[in-house]
């Protein structure tokens, strides 16, 4: 019966309140351990200890904080195994994705804001500028030289919300720059994947972080998340979630003044043109519809394929998921997605298959028929996998024939099901990819240079790919337009945000 | 046309120095040619050695008494610019007549390049104000702040190139005066005349104190004082791959060092690929080597054309070619003026006798003549095609109106690799749809500008410049701003 605690000014204990909320394997639907239902009161806490160790912390030198951050980058490094192991256990993802891509991923981020915080990006203060200034009022009779300094300091103390699409990445994504910056931070991850957020608690206190720097507490959106928007003395707001949840947090923290960053959803359009390169083509296609079991908010969940080649890109698109793509068990290392996260989850996927089938969409499930593990396929998709029964596991889904204002066609479903439709001219594609509420990726496929170039600037979107797709430049902004978000990560995007402006401007002579 | 010159605004036999006009100390003149005719159409005084030190002594006053710098606030330098700019335009007819008449540059060619000038003092009037150092709280000792500081590099001489006398002036002297530099100017012995209206517009604007700027009339007697001054503390340079050697060592030959920047000219080659649009390249092509005559340093003068479109694509060039309407400089119907002078003309007609007669290439389009009427200095268009790529006239610089085709290629790969060893690298074209081909051409070819599907197209806020023999240094953009700052930096201990 194990149960995880709260980390907070360096020491792990339960909740005040000692209630604790059952946490399930996606893979079995079985209870597998227990997480703090922690409520206001341990907020409270963790903001006191943070709020104590900001003034230490922000005026550490940039040196010190630099050196660790490559010990937490270090001790990740040596952990990935079992942090990886973790991950796809409480997450439902390939183990072998997550201890050799994920695990890397987190220590790179700490690598990363280790070295723009001592060779580059931002730091302490930043331009100045000497400049005359003339009289203007009786205040200032006499013409004069200005210095102006302006100095990049930590904000302060944030909160920091994360999701369970990519549990250890996303909370490191954010505290790295956030405690590079100096500022400080209280994290509540998910309740749906709390393992490795635990796990790096211990790494973080062996690596020499002082207590209260980072405070990590564990519990529900409403029962912890809430009050730590609210709080009064928690001045940034670090958001990366759903939209709907991301509104709610918008509307909690206005009239305090608060910096709210948020990364929200996006339903990710790709455009096929006649003239790409159709194998590389669809088999991108293929991993942007169902890596991670298509819960990525970059995922290509709509695909569009002009008519030239619209046929056969869905014919290979076809055979090939049946060929290459199993899905089941997590831990075998044939399996390219697993379960969805939680039986919540399965069921809203679950209800959008069934909407599009209404509809009298043409939905198929390519289901691999060399997989032994599939033992059934329900009408909207479930499938059973032999020894994980209870597990939530949907089937690669294919859905084509549907309208374009279709639900399905402009709402984030979150899971291994994409929409393939056919267009005409270069107009019609650039028209079909921007009919959405979100803008948060998207990606353009032609070897026409100037098609290519003319597309991929005409799309409403934060980051837009031109025959690739998850290229991700960890020094390039990265964040969505329309209903995608507000804000703009990594690199020095990442630092400004924990960061505070404030100019000193001196007289030098008259 | 002599209407032209005595209705200026102010007297070309004199040169502005110190913010007054004065003639040569010794009263020695030249007389400048209109190259349409062969007429002369005005005298201006050459300064003498002594007229040079003047000017440089005066620069250097101007520079170290703050004139410029300290008492000017980059704000108010920035606001000297963008008067000098209004005041070009409101004068640009009797800019763009004068420039025609002393270049024989079509009428239609000077108005963009008014538009060009104008825009650049404009460009440049923004960076003025923004010169910042960096600040950086130095990592290991908390009290020990450190910062950079950005200073103009001093006074700065150019020496300035024939082929674009107003254009290139506002290249050199917009991003040196916007950087708080003080200068001395020497136009091209030809052509000085837009400089010295330039001078005047500059002084009439009542915003540049005397001495930061300056113009010194000549050739090579003056241009070696200038470049060999210890008190001028940069020179920029426009010209010959010879002379702009012997420019650099002069500035390591005397008892102080000069800082340079030197554009030296180039070969540059268009690669013309099987999905080109072969009509449109064909026009692209032509006009990115006839244009301004071909006395244009990034002229497209060596092409390389696909074998599998070599046959269709050749009549296409002659024809464009062909095509150019040769005329006097003030009809709006003429597209190509003549050379800039006699000497220019001969050297021309020598490469294309070297070429017909020593690399035995086959002409595609122009005359045995070539030359065009008795009077003034013009070339017929010229196209050499099947040109063995290591012939003279497809690897030396000849400044004219004369494109060398390349025999067919097959592989681009091979014509990359051959092309960024080359003795030049200023600029290069490349006219395809294919995405690959240019990814890989723009990002393995060693030149300062490469244009994709288009050709000449230059842009204030773009740096140009060369590698190996075309020179280094970037005009134009950021860079060339910054060319025109020093850094300093000062550490602080504020705990003491």
């Amino acid at each position: 019966d194990v149960h995880i605690q709260n980390y907070i000014n360096g020491e792990w204990a339960p909740p005040t309140n000692g209630l604790f909320l059952d946490k399930y394997n996606p893979a079995t639907g079985q209870v597998i351990l227990q997480i703090p239902d922690s409520a206001s009161a341990d907020v409270d806490n963790a903001v006191k200890a943070v709020k104590a160790a900001f003034p230490l912390w922000s005026k550490t030198p940039v040196s010190e904080r630099a050196a660790i951050l490559l010990r937490i980058a270090d001790l990740i490094d040596e952990n990935s195994s079992i942090l990886g192991t973790f991950e796809s256990l409480d997450q439902g993802k390939p183990v072998f994705s997550a201890i050799h891509f994920e695990m890397p991923m987190c220590a790179a981020s700490f690598r990363q804001f280790a070295k723009l915080i001592t060779d580059g990006g931002i730091k302490e203060s930043e331009s100045r500028l000497e400049s005359m200034i003339t009289p203007t009022s009786i205040t200032q009779p006499k013409a004069s030289i200005t210095e102006s300094v302006t100095q990049h300091i930590a904000a302060g103390v944030a909160g920091l919300i994360t999701p369970w699409n990519f549990p250890l990445p996303m909370v490191c994504f954010k505290i790295a720059p956030c405690i590079a910056a100096g500022s400080t931070c209280v994290v509540k991850p998910t309740e749906l994947s709390s393992i490795t957020s635990f796990l790096l608690s211990h790494i973080l206190h062996a690596a020499g972080v002082p207590k209260g720097v980072v405070n990590i507490i564990f519990g529900s959106g409403l029962g912890a998340g809430e009050p730590l928007v609210k709080h009064k003395d928690v001045k940034l707001i670090s958001f990366t979630g759903g939209s709907a949840t991301g509104a709610r947090i918008g509307a909690l923290a206005s009239g305090q003044f608060k910096r709210v960053s948020l990364e929200l959803g996006g339903k990710n359009p790709a455009v096929f043109f006649d003239d790409c390169n159709i194998d590389h083509a669809v088999t991108t296609g293929i991993r942007g519809a169902y890596k991670n079991q298509g819960e990525i908010c970059l995922c290509a969940s709509r695909q569009y394929v002009q008519h030239g080649i619209y046929e056969k890109f869905v014919e290979m698109f076809r055979q090939k998921v049946r060929s290459d793509i199993f899905v089941g068990n997590p831990l075998d290392p044939k399996t390219f997605y697993g379960p969805v996260i939680s039986q919540q989850h399965m069921d809203k996927v679950l209800g959008y298959i069934r909407l599009a089938q209404e509809e009298g969409a043409t939905v198929e499930f390519l289901v691999n028929p060399s997989d032994t593990a599939v033992k059934g396929v329900s009408s909207d998709g479930r499938l059973t996998i032999e020894g994980h029964e209870g597990g939530y596991f949907i089937a690669p889904t294919l859905i084509t024939n549907i309208k374009q204002s279709s639900r399905v066609m402009q709402e984030e479903i979150f899971g291994p099901v994409v929409c393939i439709l056919p267009f005409g001219t270069e107009e019609e594609a650039v028209e079909l990819a921007n009919d959405t509420d979100y803008g948060l990726s998207a990606s353009v496929w032609t070897l026409d240079h100037g098609k290519l170039d003319r597309v991929m600037r005409q799309i409403n979107a934060g980051l837009v790919w031109g025959n690739n797709w998850l290229n991700i430049d960890q020094d390039m902004p990265f964040g969505g337009m329309g209903c995608s978000g507000n804000c703009r990560e990594n690199g020095k995007y990442s630092l400004e945000f924990y960061t505070e402006v404030k100019t000193l401007s001196r007289h030098v002579f008259d | 046309m002599s209407s032209i010159i005595s209705s200026l605004p102010f007297d070309p036999t004199l040169t502005y120095i110190n913010g007054e006009w004065v003639g040569s100390s010794n009263s020695q003149t030249s007389s400048i040619k209109n190259p349409a005719t062969g007429q002369v159409i005005a005298t201006v005084s050459e300064s003498t050695t002594s007229d040079l030190d003047a000017a440089v002594q005066a620069a250097h006053e101007a520079f170290y008494s703050g004139a410029w710098v300290n008492t000017y606030s980059g704000a108010q330098r920035r606001d000297a610019l963008l008067a000098l700019a209004t005041s070009i335009e409101a004068n640009r007819q009797a800019l763009e007549h004068l420039e025609s008449l002393n270049t024989g540059k079509p009428i239609r060619d000077v108005r963009v390049e008014l538009d060009d000038t104008i825009d650049l003092f404009r460009h440049f009037a923004g960076y003025a104000d923004k010169v910042e150092g960096r600040h950086i709280a130095a990592q290991t000792n908390a009290g020990l702040e450190g910062y950079t500081v950005k200073v103009p590099v001093g006074v700065v001489g150019f020496i300035n190139a024939f082929n674009y006398p107003l254009c290139l002036l506002a290249w050199k002297v917009a991003p040196a005066l916007a950087a708080g530099c003080t200068v001395v100017f020497k136009p091209g012995p030809q052509t000085p005349l837009t400089t010295l209206f330039f001078a005047h517009l500059l002084h009439s604007t009542g915003r540049f104190p005397a001495g930061v700027f300056n113009v010194v009339l000549g050739g090579v007697a003056v241009g070696q004082a200038l470049v060999d001054h210890d008190l001028v503390d940069k020179i920029g340079f426009t010209g010959s791959v010879a002379t702009g050697k012997h420019v650099i060592r002069s500035t390591a030959s005397t008892a102080r060092v000069r800082a340079t920047s030197v554009e030296l000219g180039g070969k540059s080659p268009g690669v013309v690929m099987p999905d080109a649009d072969l009509q449109r390249t064909a026009e692209l092509v032509i006009s990115g080597c006839m244009n301004n005559t071909g006395m244009n340093c990034n002229a497209l003068t060596r092409l390389w054309v696909h074998r599998s479109i070599y046959a269709e694509f050749l009549p296409l060039l002659k024809a464009a070619a062909e095509k150019i309407v040769l005329g006097v400089p003030q009809s709006e119907d003429t597209e190509m003026g003549p050379l800039i002078d006699r000497r220019q003309m001969d050297r021309v007609l020598e490469y294309i006798r070297i070429g017909i007669e020593e690399d035995k290439a086959q002409l595609l389009t122009g005359d045995s003549s070539h030359r065009v009427g008795q009077e003034g200095y013009w070339v017929r268009p010229t196209v050499f095609q099947n040109v063995d790529p290591q012939a003279r006239i497809a690897t030396e610089e000849i400044f004219g109106p004369v494109l060398s085709v390349l025999q067919p290629f097959d592989s681009l790969d091979n014509v990359i690799e051959i092309e960024r060893k080359s003795e030049f690298g200023l600029a290069a074209g490349i006219f395809t749809r294919n995405h690959g081909d240019i990814a890989r051409f723009t990002r393995r070819m060693r030149c300062g500008t490469i244009w994709v599907n288009n050709y000449n197209a230059l842009y204030s806020y773009l740096p140009f410049g060369g590698f190996r023999n075309s020179g280094f240094g970037r005009e134009l953009g950021y860079e060339s701003f910054d060319g025109y700052l020093a850094t300093k930096a000062i550490i602080d201990d504020i705990t003491y």
